[in-house]
């Protein structure tokens, strides 16, 4: 697949110094600099799924709707930051090789891209004779 | 496991012990010889544009209804659901219960009940009152148990498929077998889905004892090492069971193991099996669209070759229907049941790889859809009727719609009414030459009801469509949404998920039988048309729930997270938390229940005005 990394938004902050976490489960809820620290040392484009369960241990929601190989649904994992008074959750997005695509912020329902990567997705063009697959 | 057997004889053994079961329970749902007849019209109805639908601020839809009023709500744990199922069960002190089952995609979520983070599997809800929905049971699903399930790839996950039927309504091979089941009620659902090729496969299908809806306990499970599960019939009156699924090639060896089958696009055919005796399936035989069969002949029929992989068949009557290519190369096939199911009998290794001779012999006809390979076959719903006091029976088609934000070159997937009274001759009904799929059962993006952003184009050549021109079809250009080089008005194509058609209802309840075709479009919510003149449909009602931004609990209330919906992504990265109306399904009492792809959960709805009108029967009363 012809995915050409192209980084959106970078991070605000960035700490390549912190320790990778170790893989336990975490707590529900994950203070704001904490989880945004770690998400900021995810490379979309190249981290994978075990690399993101090490740094930030399992996900607090998972979806995979998979139907499709040629379909545009990334398997989102999902996991929950604290800011001030309100809750937010990140929203990570990998392809079909279980590679970052996209993290996202969602916070009271609105969405903003914090990093995707480009590529044929983006193109959303569909060779209908090929597209014969999802549920 | 026991291999093919006689099914005519053991339907006249089965239909002496029905006889004598104790109780006559529900036919749930009303299937054989109680399908009921739609009685046609000439009625000329005036074709209505629906009302726009409410905005959020942010350009999302907002909760809309048109014709439609929303009863109850349930978030499912913010789940991702494909299927609702609701089921009138009647208690063992003869109460009865109203329960659904949601079937879920591949996920986790952290459960209400257990407050652990749990493999999505079936969520088990009482609905009797469908404003305050009780959370009964989640049944965990593939892979659950593991100590990866929730941090690994999900990819061969979810249990997106359910059907139900009463031990009583299934039939028996004897009378202990009758009491057996008395009182009972079986849940049969895929384990798992997508495995592709791998072999060998890690899907299977599963039978629970959901006669206790609060405890459900599994009590077999069969077509083991299968790949590539999907929408699954189980035909109560009969036991059959038509489960879409293939087998691996690497699988270990069993009776009714059947590597070899060819299709093109989703890897599916249909392997039979008569469920009547759900602790001790018996496998019947393969089947698929001529062609698919593992020794290949000389017939070329629908599209490609080989042909388009089965979405899902619907049994009913003496006719089996099934869509094959989901969203692309859509080929329905039309089969009767006897010969199907019978037609291996005494032929050597028929059942697992029938010849050509085979494969031809059940089928009495087929059709390609306007714009052939643009367009697929998901769900083929029968509609049998009369007008005029003359039969005339219908098969309500739908496509599905594969890509987020209407994606380019992709047609507006849709749905179509063929008249299929001459099955050697189906005929499309309900045209209408001005729409990108040449079907009044359609919606364009535009929130004013106008299409934004159709380009001419074209499928391939073919004459099977039951109409002229097969190939002509309107397509999604490069500007469609906001987002585009020349950026359009906000519309359905610019909700982050997709927008189109998926499935429509598939039980036989009256009173919107033959009525009322009720559609799931993703981000369109459900839409309903009225079919009373099949040949003039029109739009009657929709609903679009709101995105839940507020938490995952019961009534999406309190939860850890905030909010359901999750995030789908479009054109040019564009990404919404946004609706995603995945399929829909509705009860006895007439309540319609959607599922959300996007996590939102369960709602429940009630027609109103002029759709309930428009319905017969026991139409649920304001509440």
């Amino acid at each position: 697949m012809r995915w050409t990394l192209t980084l959106i938004l970078l991070m605000a902050i960035v700490s390549p110094g912190a320790a990778l976490a170790d893989g336990s489960p975490r707590a529900p809820a994950t203070g704001s600099d904490e989880l945004v620290a770690k998400v900021a040392r995810i490379r979309v484009g190249s981290s994978t799924q075990s690399e993101v369960a090490q740094l930030l241990g399992r996900p607090w929601r998972t979806i995979d709707t998979n139907d499709d190989p040629d379909d545009d649904d990334y398997r989102i994992w999902e996991y929950l930051g604290q800011d001030g008074a309100d809750r937010y959750r990140i929203h990570i997005g990998f392809d079909e090789a279980n590679v970052v695509r996209l993290i996202a912020k969602s916070q009271k329902g609105r969405v903003e891209v914090l990093a995707r990567s480009n590529g044929d997705r983006d193109q959303h063009e569909h060779d209908s004779s090929a597209h014969g697959y999802d549920k | 496991m026991k291999i093919q057997r006689s099914v005519v004889g053991f339907t006249a053994l089965a239909a002496g012990f029905a006889l004598a079961t104790p109780t006559v329970a529900q036919d749930y749902p009303p299937y054989g010889p109680n399908v009921p007849k739609a009685h046609f019209d000439h009625g000329k109805r005036p074709q209505v544009t629906p009302p726009a639908p409410n905005l959020l601020p942010d350009g999302r839809t907002a909760e809309s209804a048109w014709n439609m009023q929303l009863v109850g709500y349930d978030s499912l744990d913010g789940r991702s659901t494909y299927q609702p199922l609701v089921v009138d069960q009647v208690f063992a002190d003869g109460s009865h219960h109203w329960i659904a089952y949601m079937a879920h995609h591949a996920g986790c979520a952290v459960s209400r009940l257990s407050k652990q983070t749990e493999v999505n599997g079936t969520s088990v809800l009482d609905v009797t009152d469908p404003k305050s929905p009780v959370y009964l049971y989640h049944i965990q699903g593939f892979g659950a148990g593991s100590p990866n399930a929730c941090s690994g790839s999900l990819d061969a996950g979810g249990n997106q498929m359910a059907h139900v039927c009463s031990g009583d309504s299934l039939p028996s091979s004897s009378p202990a077998e009758a009491s057996n089941k008395h009182g009972r009620y079986f849940l049969l659902r895929t384990n798992g889905n997508s495995s592709g090729s791998a072999n060998p496969g890690t899907e299977s299908h599963e039978i629970w004892d959901v006669t206790n809806p609060s405890s459900p306990t599994m009590i077999s499970s069969l077509d083991t090492q299968a790949t590539n599960t999907h929408k699954d019939w189980w035909d109560c009156s009969s036991g059959m069971a038509y489960l879409v699924t293939n087998d691996s090639s690497a699988a270990s060896p069993r009776p009714d193991l059947a590597p070899g089958w060819h299709q093109s696009g989703s890897n599916q055919h249909v392997k039979i099996y008569n469920l009547h005796d759900p602790t001790n399936p018996e496998y019947v035989r393969d089947f698929g669209f001529v062609g698919q069969q593992p020794t290949v002949g000389t017939t070329i029929e629908g599209l490609v070759t080989p042909p388009t992989g089965i979405h899902g068949p619907i049994a009913a009557g003496n006719r089996v229907y099934m869509a094959f290519g989901v969203g692309g190369n859509g080929v329905v096939g039309i089969y009767d049941t006897n010969t199907l199911l019978n037609g291996c009998n005494g032929k050597a290794g028929c059942a697992q790889s029938p010849s050509e001779a085979d494969m031809l012999a059940p089928q009495k006809g087929w059709f390609t859809l306007p714009g052939t390979t643009l367009q697929g076959g998901h769900t083929s719903f029968p509609i049998f009727g009369e007008e005029d006091g003359k039969p005339r029976n219908i098969v309500l088609v739908t496509s599905e719609e594969g890509g987020n934000e209407c994606a380019k070159n992709s047609a507006p997937h849709a749905a179509w009414l063929y008249d299929v009274t001459n099955e050697a001759s189906p005929t499309l009904i309900s045209q209408n030459p001005n729409d990108p799929a040449r079907t009044l059962l359609d919606v364009p993006n535009g929130f004013d009801y106008s299409w934004i952003g159709i380009v001419s184009g074209n499928g391939a050549a073919d004459t099977h469509c039951g109409t002229d021109n097969c190939s002509a079809a309107g397509v999604y250009g490069t500007n469609v949404t906001p987002t585009d080089p020349t950026p359009q008005p906000n519309n359905f194509c610019n909700q982050g998920a997709r927008f189109g058609a998926h499935a429509s209802t598939e039980l036989f309840y009256p009173p919107y039988y033959g009525r009322l075709a009720i559609v799931s479009w993703f981000t369109g919510g459900v839409r309903v048309f009225d079919i009373r003149n099949p040949d003039n449909a029109r739009p009657i009602a929709y609903f679009i729930p709101a995105p839940n931004d507020t938490g995952c609990g019961p009534g999406g209330g309190p939860s850890p997270g905030p909010g359901c919906t999750f995030a789908s992504t479009g054109r040019n990265g564009h990404t919404v938390n946004a609706i995603h109306t995945n399929n829909v399904e509705v009860d006895d009492r007439g309540y319609i229940y959607i599922a959300d792809r996007d996590g939102t959960g369960m709602h429940i709805l009630r027609l109103t005005g002029e759709a309930a009108g428009a319905a017969i029967g026991n139409v649920p009363a304001n509440h």
